[in-house]
Formats: structure tokens, C-alpha cells, sequence
């Protein structure tokens, strides 16, 4: 089965191919990364404005991409939800309407199940069960996976994501949206041991996180070492960036190790953004090798949001005979352990 | 017709079918054309969801009034008119639609799905601006007449009212010479060069809008299917169908955010 894929639930237009037999076809991504930057964060109603004038060329480029026709298609998936109400009603009416048009099946696809199905997409996959950590400007979850649509929720943050914490430290240290990958930079000059910040929620049992505290703890650092125009120097602010990534990749390794020992599984697969980030790819390898553990996750391209995972994540669940009616039903919050399992 | 609204009577209580023949004078006008197009119509730009479907002679109508549930509805509402009609997409020349303005997100979806629709079926599109829609309904309703000129105005919250002043013809209503369409606060709308104007839409329940010049307004006037079809009609008469990769929504509204991130050192 060939799906065509539709990503829209935020600031990043994706749109992929995925053929069952074959793999992936055609991906492609446009980023509107730059038109948000100068707002420090996503504007909806452009992100919105973006998707609708970016979708059909896409659509035209991966069809080219992947030599096909429209006959050659036999669904297509779209993001319904979680993410921005206005962003994902564009690729979810276009995406049910074109696939009304061309008389194929269409799915709404559940856009945390694409990024924890996005490993998938590797040459060396994952087996079920795993531990998923999904971890994004928008999201920070365990969840327990037994098989594709059987989640548990395991623990979540209880205030910011940790991708939200990053790019709000960015902030303070007047680094460019989004923050994770500048942080990271900027880390790598960072002295370690000079500031040590604290690791929240780490200290009492559970799986859940929390961010807040951190960020005030990053705020009040900055204040108290900043210069005239608000700022510390550059070696102290490197030295904070790699203080608040070390505090988020340590918490986060923690409360995994812990998930897999309360599990009992030994995979762990991480997905979404900050997933990208390197250190914690780092921590995490080593800390699970230690425990006879492993642990996946996608290419970089494939971390942040795309249209392959969404295209992936809908074939199997079209291919289970699973399909959406023709009313386009979008959730902006959707728990995942309300999915329906793949019969 | 009665089999008709039989059938959906028990659909919804909001729901409103019509199967027309049509009335349009500008079949008249055509004369010796003997090809009409097949055209679909769908409007989400406000609370209302319709669509209209014109094959050959015949003219099918929905219409829903539940808030809020355009996603859910318009697709469903499309398939039922096909069916009703006996055709499918590829039966249609063109696919027409308000373009805007009107509210965002509403607008949004209506492309969305010509978007999807038009480029899965290989047709054409024809955006039809809400306002136009309007006055050209103002003409349907005999609330205006030909020579007469209309004043549509919609709300487009946050104070400001969209406008557009339309004379009505023989045809299709022209925007007023020197004028087009805007956004501004209601008191700032010109009127001073018109008089006896016919005043539609949500807009007009500004006290601010002046209504010395008008002589008839009619608030709950707005933008529908009907309406546009009839639009579209002329318009693709006149060659005016468009690609669907060309046509995007007219916000009018392009001023959407403000406070702009100073940074602290330079780069």
C-alpha cells in the first residue's frame, strides 16, 4: 500500500510517500522556522496562512519525486491532532478532500503515534515493547508500548515541555527560536561544574517531570551575573546553556532508566525534537548500555516534524482497515492512550 | 423535490435543502450559448455552511447553520449534493468559492477542501469574493435593483468592518469606480459619494457605519452559496477560472501580529 502523508499541526509543512512494500518514496519538509523567528515563538494564524500556500506544491514535488501519478496512491493520512486548531484543519480538509476526490481511503493520524513510529522509518528498527520518551516543544511523555495503538501513559511534565523550556532559556540568553539546537551550541563552550542546576522531580518516586523551576532557577542565574545591557558574558552565558542542558538531559535519563525498570523492557525508543539533541542521544546510549539496554531513534531530519511519520503511522493503520469518514474531525489535545489498537 | 426534502428533513434541524430550478437572467443574456457550466459552490466564511451545485438546468442547495462544525460538515454536505444530483467530481468544470473576507479559519477550510477537491478531479476554481456574494444576493432578494448600489459590510471584529461597495448591473455587481475593498473601522467607510445605497451584512450593526445614505439596510444578508454560484457562473463565462495552485484566501486583515522581538546585542 502507497500513503501519502500530510503533516500541518504546527509551524512545519510535511509531506511524504510511504510505500508498505517499498519504504519510503518522497519526503518533503518546508520549515517556517524564520518566519516565526522574530516573534520568539509560533504565530498561528501565519503558521495557518503558510500551510495553505505551501501544501499543493508539495504535494506536486513529492509525486514528482517519487515518479508517480495521482492513480498510484492508495491513501492518504494526515495529522488530525494533537497541535494548533487552525494549522491542522488545513491539511486535514485537504488531505480528506483529495483523498475523497481520488476515491482512496483517508485516516487522521494521531501526530505523537507518527514521531513514536518514526524509528520505524530506519533500516534497523525497534521491536515492540518498548519505552517511548517523546519529548518536544510541545510534549514530554513516557509511554509504554506494547504494539502500535496500545499506549500507557507512564508519566508526563506537569507544567512546560522540555523543548519549551529550552527555547525560553533561549530566550533569556537572547538566542534564536527555536532554542534547542542554539542552546546545544552554545553548550559545547560551556565550562562544566561551574553552575550545577537543579534536576527536577528526580528526588521523589514517579514518572512525571516538571520544567518551571528550572526555567526560574535559569532566569534568576542570568539576572544575577548580567551586565549592564541585561546580559552576563558570553563564557558565563555558554557556561548557563550547558548548566540548563545537562539539568533537562540528566532529568529525562533518570526518569527513563526508571521507566524501563518499572516496565521490565529493555528498549527505549526516543522521538520529537529535542530528540535530535545530541547529549542526550549520548547520556542515554551509555547509561542503557551499562543496563544491557538500547536505544533508537530516528535520523535527524525525522526527530523534528515531517510528513514520512505521518505517512508511515497511517499505512498501518489503513492497512488494518482502519479509515476515517468523510467529516474532518480535528483534536488540538488528544490523549494517546485513547488510540484504538490495530486489530 | 418533495422526495427531496422527505429525505433530509430528518437530518438536521439546521439543515436547509433546496432543489431549484434555475432563475437567473443571466441565462437570458447567454442567448445562443448552449454550454453551462457544471459548477460547484461552497462558502464557509462565516456561521453558515453551503454549498451549491449547478448541473444543467437544475440548481441543488444545502445549507447548515450549526456553529462552529464547517470541518465536519462541508465535505459531507458536497457528497450528498453529488448524489442527489447524479453526478460525480469529474462532471464539474469548475469548483467556485468565497474567497474571502470573512473569518480566517473559515475561509481556511473552504480553500482546503477545494484545494483538495479541485486538484484530485483536474477542475478549475473560481474565488468569488464574500462581498461580491453579498450584493449579489442583496439583487436575488429584490432588496436591490439594477443601477442601485450596495454597501456589503461584514464584521471583522476588533472594531473594523469589511467593506465592499457594489453597483448592481445586468450581470454580476461591479465594484463602485475608485473604490475596493477594505478593512478600517466603521466610521472611516466613505459614503459621502453615494446616496440611496443599499446597506448588507453583519457589519451594519455598527452604530458608527453612517446610514444617512442608506435607504434600506439589511444586516442578516451574508454570504452564501447561492450567491456565489450565480457569480461564478459569469465569471467563468468570462474566462475567469483559475488554476487552483494560483488562488489563496483575500484576508483583507494582513496585520495579524504586533509585537516584534527587539534583540539585545547584535548579531
Amino acid at each position: 500500500m502507497r500513503v501519502l502523508g500530510i503533516e500541518t499541526s504546527c509551524d512545519e509543512t510535511g509531506v511524504a510517500i510511504y510505500d508498505s512494500e517499498q519504504g519510503l518514496l518522497a519526503d518533503a519538509l518546508y520549515s517556517q522556522v524564520k518566519l516565526h523567528a522574530e516573534y520568539g515563538g509560533v504565530v498561528p494564524e501565519l503558521a495557518s496562512r503558510d500551510h495553505v500556500r505551501k501544501l499543493l506544491p508539495m504535494i506536486e514535488s513529492v509525486l514528482k519525486q517519487a515518479d508517480l501519478t495521482t492513480g498510484h496512491i492508495d491513501g492518504i493520512a494526515y495529522t488530525s491532532g494533537p497541535g494548533l486548531i487552525g494549522a491542522l484543519m488545513v491539511g486535514a480538509c485537504f488531505g480528506r478532500s483529495l483523498a475523497y476526490a481520488w476515491g482512496k481511503p483517508a485516516i487522521g493520524v494521531h501526530h505523537m503515534e507518527g514521531h513514536l513510529l518514526a524509528p520505524m522509518l530506519e533500516d534497523n528498527p525497534p521491536e515492540f515493547p518498548f519505552v517511548a520518551l517523546l519529548v518536544s516543544g510541545g510534549h514530554t511523555q513516557l509511554v509504554q508500548v506494547e504494539a502500535i495503538g496500545q499506549y500507557r501513559l507512564l508519566g508526563e511534565s506537569l507544567d512546560d515541555a522540555a523543548g519549551e523550556a529550552f527555547d525560553k532559556a533561549a530566550k533569556m540568553l537572547d538566542l534564536d527560536y527555536p532554542g534547542g539546537p542554539h542552546i546545544a551550541r552554545l553548550a559545547e563552550s560551556g565550562t562544566s561544574g561551574r553552575f550545577t542546576f537543579p534536576r527536577p522531580m528526580v528526588d521523589r518516586p514517579g514518572l512525571d517531570f516538571s520544567f518551571s523551576g528550572l526555567k526560574t532557577f535559569t532566569l534568576n542565574t542570568v539576572a544575577a551575573h548580567a551586565l549592564d545591557d541585561g546580559l552576563p558574558d558570553d563564557q558565563t552565558c555558554a557556561d548557563i546553556a550547558h548548566a540548563f542542558q545537562e539539568a533537562v538531559v540528566q532529568t529525562l535519563a533518570i526518569k527513563c532508566r526508571r521507566a524501563l525498570s518499572e516496565t521490565g523492557y529493555k528498549t527505549l525508543v526516543i522521538a520529537g525534537g529535542v530528540s535530535a539533541n545530541i547529549r542526550l542521544r549520548d547520556v542515554l546510549v551509555k547509561e542503557l548500555a551499562r543496563v544491557g539496554g538500547s536505544v533508537f531513534y530516528a535520523r535527524h531530519q525525522f526527530c523534528t516534524d515531517n510528513g514520512a511519520m505521518i505517512a508511515y503511522a497511517g499505512c498501518q493503520r489503513l492497512l488494518a482497515g482502519q479509515q476515517d469518514k468523510l467529516a474532518v474531525n480535528v483534536k488540538p489535545r488528544w490523549p494517546m492512550d485513547t488510540l484504538s489498537p490495530l486489530l | 423535490m418533495s422526495e427531496c426534502f422527505a429525505h433530509f428533513a430528518s437530518c438536521s434541524k439546521f439543515l436547509h435543502v433546496f432543489h431549484l430550478p434555475i432563475y437567473s437572467t443571466i441565462y437570458s443574456r447567454i442567448g445562443d450559448c448552449t454550454f453551462m457550466a457544471n459548477i460547484l459552490a461552497l462558502d464557509t466564511s462565516g456561521e453558515s455552511c453551503t454549498v451549491a451545485l449547478r448541473i444543467e438546468s437544475n440548481l441543488f442547495y444545502r445549507r447548515s447553520d450549526e456553529a462552529r462544525q464547517h470541518t465536519k460538515l462541508l465535505l459531507p454536505l458536497v457528497d450528498e449534493l453529488l448524489s442527489e444530483a447524479g453526478v460525480s467530481l469529474n462532471d464539474l468544470d469548475a469548483i467556485a468559492f468565497g474567497c474571502g473576507p470573512g473569518s480566517f479559519t473559515g475561509l481556511r477550510i473552504c480553500l482546503g477542501v477545494v484545494q483538495g477537491l479541485a486538484f484530485g478531479c483536474g477542475c478549475k476554481v473560481i474565488p468569488v469574493s464574500t462581498l461580491m456574494a453579498m450584493a449579489q444576493g442583496a439583487s436575488r432578494e429584490g432588496v436591490a435593483e439594477v443601477g442601485q448600489t450596495v454597501v456589503a459590510a461584514l464584521d471583522a471584529r476588533m472594531s473594523e468592518i469589511y467593506t465592499g461597495i457594489y453597483r448592481i448591473t445586468d450581470t454580476i455587481p461591479k465594484l463602485a469606480a475608485g473604490t475596493q475593498e477594505c478593512v478600517s473601522p466603521p466610521a472611516e467607510v466613505a459614503l459621502d459619494d453615494f446616496s440611496g445605497v443599499i446597506g448588507v451584512g453583519s457589519g451594519w450593526s455598527y452604530s458608527e457605519l453612517s446610514r444617512e445614505q442608506a435607504v434600506t439596510v439589511k444586516e442578516s444578508l451574508l454570504p452564501d452559496a447561492a450567491d456565489i454560484i450565480v457569480v461564478a457562473e459569469e465569471m467563468w463565462q468570462q474566462g475567469l477560472a483559475q488554476d487552483v495552485m494560483s488562488v489563496e484566501p483575500v484576508y483583507l486583515r494582513n496585520e495579524v501580529t504586533w509585537k516584534k522581538r527587539e534583540r539585545i546585542r547584535a548579531q
